[in-house]
């Protein structure tokens, strides 16, 4: 009887050659793509710190160098910032209007939400006394190993408190609201510089608050140069460039070569598997934050452009990494847009009081609409006037509370 | 049982010679069947290509995040020095990692 199987062994070694070459050849494909994606990413990097453009986190924002007096402003800001956090704890606060007294224009609160206010703000004298003693100091950011939470959102918490004494002094027609206004910019303008994409989230509210406080309180001259001391400095065209710089060194710091967590990961190297792919995903990214800082370099409002066409839909709807950033950029720049429209209503606004209180001739600042790129709009009637931006849909509505951007001083409560 | 018989009988269990045609197949190279070692050729020159494309890949990856990372010396550094008080091993570095990056400023701006 002869063995076959001899045979069959006999023929593999061929087999086995032409096996080997068909596994071998997408290896090489791999490793060329490899090499070919992490070469572009590197042209990409190497381009970009050509142009003296940030690849990394630290160099958006180097750690500045701080004094005494600004780690003490650091300290107070933390821990007033730690307080605040629970600040609502022991009278909640419903989230939805129209109840939630954050939500309701203060003129307008029934007097169980007014005494909840007041409840509220004297509960929280101790945070807002520090938060008062961090703002009289020169704040130029938290030193590095700060913790994130105290960078960001409970600041954010610390606002909101702030806010609400605000409106708690000012719909009272207390003069202590100018004060407590002031503070509020000085907190804002902080935040701005530790976290400016933080920025849009207070600037409708910082709004709100000046026009309570104008029409109710009626600020000294020298109170109204300190706010547009203030709104000035958060009035910057740069902000937009300046965000879209630290996402794309944030994406090239964090996103780019970091494995994605997938499956399997002890038993599968995945890493290695889509690293061609995660690369080119890094290099298409990477492509369209440097579109998107040629778009921020366009004046207002070409800078809007570009972004029109983008859904803001809910983000959990997006899954391609492109798309995400695109929303978020579009995020930004819509937002941006809004607040500069805001902030230089504001600042009309200021200047228009301002010559009232001295009787003399207004001269208003020809601040651009971010929105249409001429001047910023006033419209004046009998009572008082409106500041106002032509807003998202580009058409002067006169001054519509809701299809334009306004500023309209709070009417003085009646007797 | 005498002579004659006894060797009939172990002539029976005697040993015998292959056949003659056996050694051929044995020792003659059997036709198309051997693969030359050139058939490899392809595979392994493959493979040595990919592994230099690696090779390269790693070293621009590696210029990338210089660039890209400063921090990644100061965070490896302190994962060790935390790890280590912590005991050593996988887990106080897992636990030295989480940590590190909890302490560390995520600064975006």
């Amino acid at each position: 009887m002869i063995d076959r199987s001899a045979d069959r062994l006999a023929v593999r070694p061929k087999f086995l050659a032409w096996l080997a070459l068909a596994i071998a050849l997408p290896v090489l494909v791999h490793a060329v793509w490899d090499y070919v994606e992490a070469r572009g990413l590197r042209a990409r990097v190497d381009a970009i710190r050509a142009k003296g453009e940030p690849t990394a986190i630290d160099q958006v924002r180097p750690a500045p160098s701080l004094t005494d007096t600004n780690i003490e402003a650091a300290r107070l800001y933390r821990a007033a910032a730690a307080l605040a956090s629970n600040w609502n704890s022991n009278a909640y606060v419903a989230l939805d209007p129209p109840n939630n007294i954050m939500r309701v224009a203060p003129q307008n609160w029934s007097s169980a939400q007014r005494e909840q206010a007041n409840r509220l703000v004297s509960a929280n004298s101790h945070v807002l006394d520090l938060m008062d003693r961090a703002t009289a100091l020169e704040f130029l950011g938290f030193p590095p190993g700060t913790d994130y939470s105290y960078r960001f959102a409970e600041v954010w918490q610390l606002e909101e408190l702030a806010s609400l004494r605000t409106r708690v002094i000012a719909v009272d027609r207390h003069d202590g609201a100018v004060k407590a206004l002031h503070a509020q910019l000085l907190l804002l303008q902080s935040m701005d510089r530790e976290y400016p994409n933080s920025l849009s989230w207070f600037i409708e509210v910082i709004s709100r608050d000046l026009a309570l406080v104008v029409g109710r309180v009626r600020p000294t001259d020298a109170a109204f140069a300190e706010f547009e001391a203030v709104l000035a400095a958060l009035d910057r065209d740069s902000r937009v460039k300046r965000v879209f710089l630290a996402q794309r060194a944030e994406w090239l710091s964090n996103g780019s070569l970091n494995v994605r967590r997938r499956v399997f990961p002890m038993l599968i190297p995945w890493a290695a598997i889509r690293r061609p792919f995660d690369l080119h995903m890094s290099n298409s990214v990477a492509d369209v934050l440097t579109q998107n800082l040629e778009y921020a370099d366009l004046p207002w409002p070409q800078r809007l452009e570009p972004f029109r066409g983008i859904d803001l839909g809910p983000l959990t709807n997006q899954k391609d990494m492109r798309a995400m950033v695109q929303y978020a950029a579009a995020s930004t720049v819509r937002q941006e847009a809004r607040n500069a429209a805001l902030v230089r209503s504001a600042r009309i606004a200021i200047a228009i009081e301002r010559s009232r209180e001295s009787n003399a001739t207004p001269e208003i600042p020809k601040l651009i609409d971010p929105y249409s790129g001429e001047p910023m709009r006033v419209k004046r009637d009998g009572v008082s006037y409106t500041v106002y931006s032509v807003g998202p849909n580009g058409r002067d509505d006169g001054g519509h509370d809701t299809l334009d951007l306004t500023f309209r001083p709070v009417p003085p409560a009646n007797p | 049982m005498n002579d004659d018989e006894r060797k009939r009988t172990f002539r029976l269990y005697r040993p015998v010679g292959p056949p003659p045609a056996l050694p051929s197949p044995i020792v003659q190279r059997p036709r198309g069947r051997v693969v030359p070692a050139s058939a490899w050729m392809p595979a392994a020159a493959a493979l040595m290509a990919a592994t230099a494309f690696y090779w390269l890949s790693a070293h621009e990856r590696a210029a990338v995040h210089l660039n890209v990372d400063h921090a990644a010396v100061a965070r490896t550094t302190s994962v060790g020095l935390v790890s280590r008080s912590l005991g050593g091993g996988p887990q106080s570095l897992l636990v030295a990692e989480f940590v590190v990056s909890l302490d560390e400023p995520k600064a975006l701006d």
